[in-house]
C-alpha cells in the first residue's frame, strides 16, 4: 500500500526558552532526523506564524533554510513555506506526496516553530494582530475577543455552564502534568480557574492557551514507520468572522473532519484519542462536537462524568493540549502529530493511553477560519 | 464598507428623537445580506447589490475586552440587522445592550457603534 508514514518525530520542550527561532527549529530537526538517511529527504516544509513580526526575520524561508543546510550539509531538499500553521504545512505536504507516483516519493520533513516569550504579552498581542484582517483589527478584535464572542454565543445557544470551561482547563492541566515537555506541568482546580482574571468575558486567563516558545518536527516516509496518515481533510469558513451565519459553530472543522473521516473510512466511534485545538477551553468542546464525537452542546456532560481523560473511552488532548502543553503557534499542528505518534507507538510515558490504535488531530487557524483534521493509525 | 446616508428617513430609534440614518448594505438575489461590499456573495456566489436597511439591530454576542492592545477595556459585540447582515461593533451601554437586546447601529470614523434603542415616550 502507498501509505505515508511517520518515520520519526520530535517535540522540543515547550515554554520560555532562551534559544532563538532558528535554534528551536534546528533542535526539533536534530531530534527528528537522528537516525534518518538525510540524502533521501526531498522536501522540507516550514511553518511559523509570525517570524517577521516577532523575531525580525525579513526573509524567514531563506534564513531558516540556510541554517538547516548548514546543520545538515548533505541535505539536498527543496524548502517550502513559510506556512502559517503546522496544520497547514502538514496538510500541504500530505497532499503533495499523495499526488506523486509511489516510485517518486522520498522522505519529507515538516517542521513548525514559534518564538514568542521574549516580548511582553501585550506587545505579542499587538504584533500578532498585524496578521489579522484589517477589518477585525480596526475594532481591536483580538483573538481572545473573537473567541469570547464565540464562547458566549455557544454557551447561550446550548445551555453550556461556565463550569464546563473550567473543567476543560483542569483536565488539560492534569494531562500536562504528566508531560515532561509541557509548558505548564502543574495541575489546577476548578476554583483556581474560576477565580483567574477575566481576559474577555466569559474567558478567563486559565481558559486561554499561553504564548510559548518551541518547535516540533515529523519525518514522513513512504517506506518506514509504525504509524500512517489514514486520512486528512481541510475546511474553510467565510472570509470575515462577522459574516458567519452562526458564530457558535465551527463549520470549517465539521467540513475538515467529514473529509478526513471519509478518506480514512472510519467513524468517530473508532477513534481512541484526539489532539484538538483548544486555544480557548470552549473551543475544545465545540471542535469535538463539530467532528462528530458528541451532539452539539453536550460534551461538557461527558467531561463532568469523568470522560475525555487518559484511559477513558476517548482521550482528548493527552499532551495537555495548547492549554497546558503550550502554544508556539507555528508548531502546534506538527506537535499534535508528535503526540499521536508517541501514543500509538507506546512511548507516551505516564500519559500513555492504553490500547491506542487510532488517533485524530484537529488544528485550526484564527477563530477556526480554516481547520485541518488528520487521522493517524498504528500499523499492525 | 457599508455606508450611512445622513439624509435618509428614520426607521429605528425613538419616534420623537432625531432621525437615525439608514444603512446602505449589500444583498444577493438569495437574500443574503452583508455590511461588507464583496464582489459576490460569500455564501452562494451570486452578485451583490446595495440596498437601504434600517439601523435597527439585535446584539448576537458581546464581551468586555479587558486585555486590549490599547490598554483600555471596551465592549465589543456582534450585531445583526433584521435583514440578517451582521457586523462587529463597539457597544455603548450596559445590560441594555446584552445579547438579544435591540440596539441602533451608527457609523463613526469608519467603525460601527451599537447603542440602546431609545424608548418611545
Amino acid at each position: 500500500m502507498n501509505r505515508i508514514k511517520i518515520k520519526s518525530s520530535c517535540l522540543t520542550p515547550i515554554g520560555r526558552r532562551d534559544e532563538d527561532l532558528v535554534a528551536l527549529v534546528l533542535e526539533a530537526l536534530r531530534g527528528a532526523l537522528l537516525e534518518a538517511d538525510i540524502s533521501r529527504i526531498t522536501d522540507v516544509y516550514i511553518a511559523s506564524y509570525a517570524p517577521t513580526e516577532l523575531c525580525g526575520l525579513t526573509n524567514p524561508l531563506q534564513r531558516l533554510g540556510h541554517a538547516i543546510q548548514l546543520e545538515f550539509p548533505r541535505l539536498r531538499a527543496t524548502f517550502r513555506g513559510i506556512f502559517k500553521t503546522g496544520g497547514d504545512a502538514l496538510f500541504s505536504a500530505l497532499e503533495t506526496i499523495d499526488r506523486q507516483a509511489p516510485d517518486d516519493r522520498g522522505d519529507v520533513v515538516v517542521v513548525g516553530a514559534e518564538k514568542m516569550t521574549h516580548l511582553p504579552p501585550a506587545q505579542v498581542a499587538g504584533l500578532l494582530s498585524q496578521r489579522e484582517n484589517p477589518h477585525d483589527r480596526a475594532y481591536g478584535a483580538t483573538l481572545p475577543a473573537l473567541g469570547a464572542l464565540v464562547t458566549r454565543s455557544y454557551m447561550a445557544e446550548y445551555g453550556v455552564p461556565e463550569r464546563a470551561l473550567h473543567e476543560v482547563a483542569v483536565k488539560n492541566h492534569e494531562h500536562g502534568s504528566r508531560n515532561p515537555k509541557a509548558h505548564f506541568q502543574n495541575t489546577v482546580t476548578v476554583e483556581e480557574v474560576a477565580s483567574s482574571p477575566l481576559v474577555c468575558d466569559p474567558l478567563r486567563r486559565l481558559h486561554c492557551a499561553p504564548t510559548s516558545d518551541g518547535a516540533a518536527a515529523v519525518l514522513l516516509s513512504p517506506k518506514d514507520g509504525a504509524v500512517w496518515y489514514r486520512g486528512w481533510g481541510k475546511g474553510t469558513d467565510v472570509p470575515l468572522f462577522q459574516e458567519r451565519r452562526d458564530i457558535s459553530r465551527f463549520t470549517a472543522t465539521a467540513e475538515a473532519a467529514a473529509r478526513a473521516l471519509e478518506r480514512a473510512n472510519v467513524v468517530p466511534g473508532d477513534v481512541d484519542l484526539v489532539e484538538i485545538h483548544d486555544a480557548f477551553t470552549s473551543f475544545e468542546l465545540i471542535n469535538l462536537e463539530e467532528m462528530g464525537f458528541f451532539p452539539m452542546g453536550t460534551t461538557w456532560k461527558k467531561l463532568a462524568e469523568g470522560g475525555l481523560r487518559v484511559n477513558t473511552a476517548l482521550a482528548v488532548n493527552t499532551s495537555g493540549g495548547m492549554k497546558a502543553k503550550g502554544h508556539p503557534i507555528g508548531s502546534t499542528g506538527v506537535s499534535a502529530s508528535v503526540e499521536i505518534h508517541e501514543q500509538l507507538t507506546g512511548r507516551a510515558g505516564e500519559r500513555q493511553h492504553r490500547g491506542a490504535r487510532l488517533g485524530m488531530i484537529q488544528s485550526a487557524g484564527g477563530v477556526s477560519n480554516e481547520s485541518y483534521v488528520f487521522v493517524i493509525e498504528a500499523i499492525s | 464598507m457599508a455606508e450611512q446616508r445622513e439624509s435618509s428617513p428614520r426607521a429605528g430609534g425613538s419616534p420623537n428623537g432625531p432621525a437615525a440614518p439608514r444603512l446602505t448594505l449589500h444583498r444577493c438575489e438569495n437574500s443574503h445580506s452583508f455590511f461588507f461590499p464583496h464582489v459576490s456573495c460569500p455564501l452562494c456566489g451570486a452578485n451583490l447589490q446595495p440596498f437601504d436597511d434600517p439601523p435597527d439591530a439585535e446584539i448576537v454576542s458581546r464581551t468586555i475586552v479587558r486585555v486590549s492592545p490599547t490598554g483600555s477595556p471596551f465592549a465589543l459585540g456582534l450585531a445583526r440587522t433584521a435583514s440578517g447582515a451582521q457586523t462587529l461593533c463597539i457597544i455603548e451601554g450596559g445590560s441594555e445592550t446584552d445579547p438579544g437586546k435591540d440596539v441602533v447601529i451608527t457609523k463613526r470614523d469608519g467603525l460601527y457603534y451599537a447603542s440602546p434603542r431609545p424608548r418611545a415616550v
